[in-house]
């Protein structure tokens, strides 16, 4: 539904099998086909599944590479490139299709299995709760510059910048969209986005009272990854899809309090809430 | 309630279509017309999904009686783009930036760009600008850098910006 997943995958596919992209199809997961995989939570669908996936491929590669050596090169050492399996000692080359369409008369389509392991270092203990309840945590560091009006309070953010640290970057494209998205979440949950409850009822219950972040709002943001790959998988991405809204908020808190002495530890940070206390300071 | 007939020009073509007077233009384009690109999110004027250009001025169709708008006027919806060499360019722009995600809010948001960048012919791509022209447009998931665009995406669009307005079937007249 838009978290890139339909993309990613194939990609990560691909990427092992060392194939074009375009030859990975992904069909819509049907819980009747697959096993329980746990519920979506944490981020992790592209550490975890993203993983299964790619130490699958690579065991489908070394499978039909297998094959290629053996049906094709005499056993001499096959390699799969993209177009074409490559005899590795005489550079012969055989099209990625005749050894395919070879394969399947054959030996029929070929399946792989795989299963996502923890890690080996990664311990935890479900009767205690002691220990490393997920393998690995992405980091980001948040910057927010902000300017407080002293007459009305109104704060206005002016610029964001920001670090994160997700791993491997499977797309950069999306992975920027989804930080530029989180952001602008947090900062309507930092300064605008207000949800009460009054007589049993929300009292923001539509978009005409539960106000969030336009295009003029938004301030300029800078977003930069370091890459560090997870060192537990093959893979070694790690999840982007909660960590950009979790820091925002704090950072713009910080500043507002740099900028004016006084920190509000409940957000949204509105002018009402500064006045009240700016209010007891003076 | 006694029905009215109406007569537009509908993403450059010519639809006759019969409704209720009061019923929303929303509906009308989505149910009577069966061009279910355009989105309810709100149903009261604030997220801008469903936009739609009404003689090229983007406006929200879920806040429009159908009956209001007379024969012979120009509508344009989000299936009306691929049409007009700007719609497309603009959809590759988008797609390239990776603009949608749940991709709700994108056919209203499509518009606003369109009526915006094929509008008079001293559009201001400065930044201020392009995000005012967007501010009406609520979006949840990407933000909205890739929606106004990059300082490079808007010199590029400004270049073809003539052979947009030269083959666009439909805008401001
Ligand atoms: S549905 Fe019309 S503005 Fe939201
Ligand atoms: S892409 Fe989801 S609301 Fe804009």
């Amino acid at each position: 539904m838009g978290q890139g997943t339909f993309t990613i995958m194939p990609q990560i596919v691909a990427d092992g099998l060392s194939v074009n992209m375009n030859r990975v199809r992904c069909p819509n997961p049907d819980t009747k086909f697959v096993p329980d995989s746990g519920p979506t939570v944490a981020s992790r669908t592209t550490m975890v599944v993203g993983s299964t996936l790619f130490d699958a491929a690579i065991k489908l590669k070394a499978q039909m590479e297998a094959y290629a050596s053996e049906a094709f090169f005499g056993g001499a050492p096959a390699e799969l490139n993209e177009h074409f399996f490559k005899n590795t000692y005489t550079n012969e080359t055989i099209p990625f299709e005749r050894v395919a369409d070879r394969l399947i008369k054959e030996k029929g389509p070929q399946r792989v299995y795989n299963q996502f392991k923890l890690p080996p270092q990664i311990r935890w203990d479900q009767r205690t709760f002691v220990g490393d309840s997920y393998p690995s945590y992405s980091w980001g560091c948040n910057v927010a510059e902000v300017e407080v009006n002293p007459l009305t309070l109104e704060i206005k953010v002016k610029k964001v910048t920001s670090f994160w640290d997700i791993g491997r970057v499977i797309n950069p494209v999306l992975a920027k969209g989804q930080i530029e998205g989180g952001l602008t979440q947090a900062l309507g949950f930092a300064l605008m986005e207000k949800m009460g409850i009054k007589d049993g009822l929300f009292d923001a219950s539509r978009m005409q009272t539960y106000v969030v972040p336009t295009a003029l709002d938004t301030p300029e943001m800078s977003i930069d990854f370091l890459e560090f790959p997870f060192t537990g998988t093959a893979l070694g991405a790690k999840g982007v899809g909660e960590v950009p809204i979790d820091g925002l908020a704090p950072a713009i808190a910080n500043a507002v309090e740099s900028a004016t002495g006084v920190r509000i530890n409940e957000l949204p940070i509105t002018p009402e809430k500064l006045l009240s206390k700016l209010g007891a300071v003076v | 309630m006694n029905k009215i007939v109406r007569t537009w020009k509908l993403n450059g073509e010519q639809r006759t279509v019969e409704f209720p007077p009061m019923r929303r233009l929303l509906d009308v384009l989505r149910d009577n017309l069966s061009l279910k690109g355009t989105k309810e999110g709100c149903s009261e004027g604030e997220c801008g999904a469903c936009t739609v250009l009404l003689n090229g001025k983007p406006v929200t169709s879920c806040l429009i009686a159908a009956g209001q708008v007379p024969d012979g006027a120009e509508l344009m919806t989000v299936e009306g783009l691929e049409h007009t060499e700007g719609g497309r360019l603009l959809q590759h722009q988008y797609i390239e930036k990776g603009a949608a995600q749940c991709g709700f809010c994108i056919p209203g948001m499509l518009m606003a760009s369109y009526a915006y960048l094929a509008g008079a012919d001293d559009v201001d791509l400065r930044e201020a600008a392009m995000r005012e022209a967007h501010a009406g447009n609520i979006c949840r998931c990407t933000g909205y850098e890739k929606n106004y665009g990059s300082r490079e995406r808007r010199r590029r669009t400004m270049a073809e910006r003539r052979e947009t307005r030269k083959n666009r079937t439909t805008g401001p007249r």
